[in-house]
């Protein structure tokens, strides 16, 4: 039987949002195709070696904790760096991309460094950002759904992940929003993402199995693809 | 002082009107008073009386509130408060202008508010309050609120040196009061009890890291969420001992022991420890004595408001509303069912997650602990609502008996299957706007029957 690791980054500090709902899921769909999954979670002061895992998550915090994680992830700039170019897979939610881009602007003009690994910068502002999204993204035909609810914009990036069809990209106005690059996903949509798009999760898991050489087996929807459906009818959005 | 008192009669007649009208009126006065006529000071100069009580946190601030004036009205005082749970800063105008002479002079010896935790620095500028309990900041609402520390620096900006506070040491969030504030001020807290953890199957906590140092804290046990015993490794901060500190719950026997006092307790929940705590920590506080209070909670017993309990067809029923965005309080009513004995069905859905906004976000339910739903003695889970399949792909995760989960598609079926398909107890477990439409199923239901 493969073996995957999955390290859930920072669980206790980035849980604003029911992120465990992604971990729990992913773990499912994966011992679905026949991986023995073991989940990780780790946290400030546990040693994180970023060749160890296969996939690592990180979801949503305060804003406090968003800067204890920050002071602690920093170290680990260059080997994060090194993993993504590997294709390990990182899923990053709601305000933790913050810390993957330059720098962070506070409300009160100070400049904090952070990882540094994409070429853009995050401001904090002093309204929020709150609501449904329905994204395209152009791996699969279906949408994306999600919420946000952030106090921060995005600055100079231009690989997105995804297209707004309604929502708030980057910043106001902007109709791209997401974080790209191999097997890199960033957003702003923040909670159990995957549970709520089990489309797009079936996509992640057949790039895993592509990526760790098993064949991906095609596997039955159960009641989440049902939640996806009816969710969308509720707002009366097309599915596709 | 000629605007105020033309303002304090504006707000009189508008209540009158209201009242005419048939309507409540404990909010459009104070939206006229305070947004119409752009009066957004005017609470600031009012003559305040000698006491001034806010009672504010994520929850259980009605439940304290009314127990507070219970005691206090008990003992004599002549209390105001704002008793339908109207906590907003539009709600605050209306009471307090309408309790007040033209001059501007409240009436009474005590003013007790109920107050949003984000309205609290709208509704009090510095100093106003003479008393302020913090129950628990704990997440709530994340589409209005933000994150439980926004909820903490807002609840900051309503407190002058003069505030005394009375603190749920317990939550170490609201703990950190202690060491920010230099003011006068009592602790409480609430012992280890049978249900007290040492982990949850979620690490949803709100709050696990040192303020001061950022180490992890150390917990000697939970009682639920954040809030429990615990200390800071490096020893900067800690839960402590406590001024007023519960021991010997006994829920069964719905009794407590405060300080080593017996005490009724008028729910069997957690959260009626910590109201009827905090209650009896202020009233003591600001001089009732310990054989008085034990009169007015033990002797003259204060019925709840919650946990309504009704019959359906010869089974009992009870209602406990639960909030939407909110994992402690499901928390609350997952651990009151788990609690109780015999076969139970359960009801649980929702058409909107919340009734202030429109947004619908859910990821919550994976904060919610609904493992403890995974029980022998549990028959049936009638899931209903909008948003039923959500609540059912959850379910699904939380290791309950598949065979046990039944979705209603038609909620006009609810009442019919109940009965016909599940047995024992029945618990709903829904927020505000399904408890009052079950409620009429049910009513439907017994006018048929008769």
């Amino acid at each position: 039987m493969k073996k995957i690791k999955i390290a859930h980054l920072y669980y206790d500090l980035m849980n604003l949002y029911g992120e465990n709902g992604n971990v729990r899921y992913l773990v499912d769909k994966l011992e679905k195709q026949g991986f023995d999954v073991t989940l990780y979670f780790l946290t400030v002061d546990d040693k994180i070696d970023f060749n160890e895992y296969d996939f690592y998550y990180m979801g949503t915090g305060s804003e406090d904790n968003k800067k204890i994680v920050l002071q602690d992830i920093i170290k680990y700039k260059d080997d994060i760096r090194e993993a993504i170019d590997k294709g390990k897979f990182f899923l990053i939610t709601g305000n933790s991309i913050d810390l993957f881009g330059k720098h962070i602007e506070e409300l009160n003009g100070e400049i904090i460094e952070t990882l540094n690994v994409f070429d853009y910068s995050v401001k904090e502002e002093d309204f929020r950002i709150v609501g449904e999204q329905f994204y395209r993204v152009p791996f699969i035909d279906y949408k994306v759904i999600g919420f946000q609810n952030r106090n921060s914009v995005i600055n100079g990036y231009e690989k997105p992940l995804f297209d707004i069809v309604k929502g708030t990209g980057y910043k106001p106005n902007d109709k791209k929003e997401g974080i790209l690059k191999k097997h890199f996903w960033g957003t702003y949509l923040l909670g159990p993402i995957l549970v709520r798009n089990p489309y797009l999760t079936d996509y992640l898991v057949e790039e895993i199995c592509k990526y760790l050489d098993i064949p991906y087996k095609e596997m039955a929807n159960d009641v989440s693809y049902r939640a996806y459906h009816e969710y969308l009818k509720n707002f009366d959005i097309d599915e596709i | 002082m000629m605007k105020l008192g033309l303002m304090i009669i504006i707000n009189k007649l508008i209540t009158r009107i209201c009242k005419l009208f048939g309507k409540n009126g404990s909010v459009y006065p104070g939206y006229i008073i305070y947004d119409v006529l752009r009066q957004k000071k005017i609470l600031e100069k009012i003559k305040y009386p000698r006491y001034v009580i806010a009672v504010t946190g994520s929850s259980g601030k009605g439940s304290t509130t009314d127990l507070i004036n219970h005691i206090l009205t008990d003992n004599g005082y002549d209390v105001c408060y704002n008793k339908n749970g109207s906590n907003g800063v539009l709600a605050a105008t209306t009471l307090i202008l309408n309790n007040c002479n033209i001059r501007g002079e409240f009436l009474h010896e005590v003013l007790l508010l109920e107050c949003d935790e984000r309205h609290l620095k709208l509704i009090f500028g510095e100093n106003k309050m003479t008393h302020l309990i913090v129950t628990n900041v704990t997440r709530d609402q994340p589409a209005r609120n933000g994150d439980p520390d926004i909820v903490f620096n807002d609840i900051l900006k309503a407190i002058g040196n003069e505030t005394k506070l009375i603190i749920n040491a317990d939550d170490p969030l609201v703990n950190r009061l202690t060491y920010l504030y230099g003011n006068d001020r009592i602790t409480y807290g609430v012992a280890k009890t049978k249900d007290s953890y040492l982990k949850s199957s979620i690490e949803a906590v709100d709050y696990a890291y040192c303020p001061r140092c950022y180490k992890k804290l150390i917990y000697d046990y939970y009682h639920y969420g954040h809030i429990g015993n615990y200390h800071c490794p490096s020893g900067d901060f800690k839960r402590g001992n406590v001024d007023y500190e519960v021991t010997d719950v006994s829920f069964e026997e719905h009794r407590i022991k405060i300080n080593g006092d017996d005490i009724y307790l008028n729910k069997d929940v957690l959260y009626a420890v910590y109201y009827t705590l905090a209650a009896y920590a202020l009233c003591n506080y600001i001089g009732v004595s310990k054989e008085d209070l034990k009169k007015a909670i033990n002797g003259d017993k204060l019925s709840t408001k919650r946990g309504k309990v009704r019959e359906l067809d010869g089974r009992k029923l009870t209602m406990l509303e639960t909030k939407n965005e909110n994992n402690l309080s499901y928390y609350q009513s997952l651990r009151f069912i788990k609690n109780q004995k015999g076969k139970k069905t359960i009801i649980l859905g929702f058409d909107n997650v919340s009734r202030r906004y429109q947004f619908n976000d859910l990821s919550w339910l994976w904060d919610v602990e609904f493992e403890l739903l995974n029980d022998k003695n549990i028959d049936k889970i009638f899931i209903i609502g909008r948003f039923r399949y959500d609540v059912l792909t959850r379910l699904s995760f939380a290791n309950i008996d598949k065979k046990k989960l039944v979705l209603i598609d038609d909620l006009n079926e609810l009442i019919k299957k109940v009965k016909s398909d599940s047995v024992g107890d029945i618990y709903t477990m829904v927020c505000f706007d399904m408890t009052a439409n079950i409620l009429k199923l049910i009513e439907d239901d017994e006018n048929e029957e008769n």
